[in-house]
């Protein structure tokens, strides 16, 4: 696989890193990121560990608000994709509440595919742009 | 002022040849690839006041309108065998000899506050008799727009279709690197020419809309990182919200009348269509469910809308009942469909199809029935019709060769599937989400 730049490599690692199964609190909440199929929002076994450790620090760190941002690869009509990302946020955001933190500490949005966190085209790369992500506010 | 609206005087002469047989001449859109009518446009006669300039503009630019349609042939300048001045009668024969079935003869003169006055005849060569005599008045600075005016007429007279040309193009001008785009409004003629913005380099827009007689604009602001349905006053340029509703608002639409604002709104990552009553204030929700229900489009009685959604399991085209509230699923083609677009005489649904990696803009009725594909790539979208349902507006994006760039071209074509042409825009800027304005007021 070619690595074309520093945002999918940082994207793999982030794949490669949930792919453990456990349930990390992570250093740095800005830009964790969870994975979708395509044209789903369904959450994963490996987003739904990433998120609960979202959840984590935000037990741990009961001042910080977050929001997330639902995102799609360019493989789809622009106005379907804003919901697609809509969506896509409001399932992350579910997980988190349901693990107890209250739904007033985090906002969404959805930036349809208007905001790919990697440049390119192919599967590779949509795989990486199919995301919710987190940004402290 | 953002937009000045033009008022012309349009004076229908009666013919100075008076003929009561049916012209033979008759130019058919649709049936398509059909020979172009060889079309001559005579230079035209002025009082000398005339600036010579808009004269050669003004010829220019009807004969690039015709000769965009696909239609219609220009007949060489060089070839012309007379000049015929106003109010005589074209030598028929001579004009037959080099094939000319059209022949229009142009005089423009200036009047008083700074306006200009334009007569023009159209003649059928073998028909030998004038079908077309017409008077337009408008001030000089809207020269142009009295070429696609006459353009429109020459159309409508040979054609029996409305015309489109005097007509414009609101989209989203598109610069910098695909993961840090600048998104801002912009607004042309239909033939590409006086581009200009109508929002700021700092808001993030998408998805414009005209109303149906061009006061206003419908679009999503990502304003204050709230994304949200906001109206541009196309006199003032005043933007504002066009309401809070609990959730992103997106993908608005007009209503036929103008009263009303069809748009998508999420409330706990559920997407529905609601209508917005403009007066009333009021808001009422359209579709229900958990699917993904956008891209609403009235039909031009204002009855019917056609959306998108996939509470069928994948992205399909709907038609709601707005009396009945009955909704029905229309395509089941191979693949997913999107965007639908109701033509101005509602006899077409315009659509984009998504099937096997491909994207492709077609049209069928509002049954789903007739499908035709009209262009396809490796992507595109957002068809939006012409005034006279017989061309549609698009954006294709290129597959780019190092996968890090994206260049979007708009592009039309008609209903054949043939005269497709690129609609120019200005170097580094890409076009994405076009629509065409309805005929300018």
């Amino acid at each position: 696989m070619k690595i074309k730049n520093l945002a999918m490599l940082a994207g793999i690692a982030g794949l490669m890193a949930a792919c453990g199964g456990s349930i990390v609190e992570p250093a740095d909440m800005n830009g964790q990121k969870v994975f979708f199929a395509f044209d789903s929002s369904e959450i994963s076994e490996d987003a739904s560990n990433n998120l609960l450790g979202q959840s984590l620090y935000m037990k741990n760190h009961p001042d910080t608000k977050i929001q997330i941002a639902g995102n799609c690869d360019e493989r789809g009509s622009t106005e379907y994709n804003l919901a697609l990302g809509a969506r896509r946020a409001a399932a992350a955001k579910s997980i988190i509440v349901k693990d107890g933190i209250s739904s007033k500490r985090i906002s969404t949005i959805s930036y349809g595919k208007e905001r790919p966190a990697v440049k390119g085209t192919g599967e590779e790369v949509w795989a990486q742009n199919r995301n919710a992500t987190t940004m402290v506010k | 002022m953002l937009f000045k609206f033009l008022r012309f005087l349009v004076i229908v002469n009666s013919c100075l040849f008076v003929s009561f047989a049916r012209a033979e001449l008759k130019v058919d859109i649709i049936a398509g690839s059909t020979e172009p009518i060889p079309i001559a446009i005579q230079k035209f006669e002025t009082d000398g006041k005339v600036s010579s300039k808009d004269a050669a503009m003004i010829r220019t630019v009807v004969e690039n309108d015709l000769k965009s349609t696909g239609l219609f042939r220009i007949v060489s300048h060089d070839a012309f065998p007379e000049y015929v001045k106003m109010n005589d009668m074209p030598n028929f024969g001579l004009w037959m000899t080099i094939k000319t079935q059209v022949l229009v003869q142009v005089k423009m003169v200036t009047q008083k506050n700074d306006r200009y006055k334009i007569d023009f005849y159209v003649w059928d060569v073998n028909g030998k008799e004038q079908i077309e005599a017409q008077s337009l008045v408008s001030s000089k600075k809207s020269a142009r727009r009295m070429a696609h005016i006459m353009a429109d007429a020459i159309y409508e007279r040979l054609t029996g279709e409305v015309g489109y040309f005097d007509t414009q193009i609101i989209f989203i001008a598109e610069t910098g690197p695909v993961d840090n785009r600048n998104k801002r409004m912009a607004i042309m003629d239909q033939d590409g020419y006086g581009f200009r913005y109508v929002s700021d380099n700092k808001t993030f827009v998408m998805s414009p809309h005209f109303s149906p007689n061009m006061q206003n604009v419908v679009f999503l602001s990502y304003r204050d990182d709230d994304p949200m349905v906001w109206t541009l006053d196309m006199n003032t340029g005043e933007q504002r919200r066009l309401g809070r509703f609990g959730g992103m608002t997106f993908s608005p639409r007009f209503s036929p009348d103008g009263s009303r604002v069809a748009l998508s709104l999420v409330k706990n990552g559920i997407t529905n269509i609601y209508e917005y009553d403009i007066a009333k204030k009021t808001l009422r929700q359209l579709t229900f469910g958990t699917s993904i229900d956008t891209s609403p489009s009235y039909s031009p009685d204002g009855k019917k809308m056609a959306f998108n959604s996939n509470r069928s399991g994948s992205q399909q085209i709907h038609i709601l009942d707005l009396e009945t509230k009955k909704q029905k699923r229309i395509t089941y083609g191979n693949g997913r469909y999107a965007t639908p677009a109701f033509s101005p005489d509602g006899q077409f649904i315009a659509f984009t199809k998504i099937a096997d990696d491909t994207f492709y803009v077609g049209i069928m009725d509002e049954n789903g029935r007739h499908e035709k594909i009209l262009a396809g790539g490796w992507f595109m979208e957002s068809p939006s019709w012409a005034p006279g349902s017989r061309r549609i507006v698009y954006y294709e994006t290129e597959k780019s060769l190092d996968g890090m760039d994206r260049i979007s071209h708009i592009r039309s074509v008609d209903i054949t599937g043939q005269n497709l042409y690129d609609i120019p825009l200005p170097k580094d800027i890409n076009g994405v989400e076009p629509t065409w304005s309805p005929l300018l007021p």
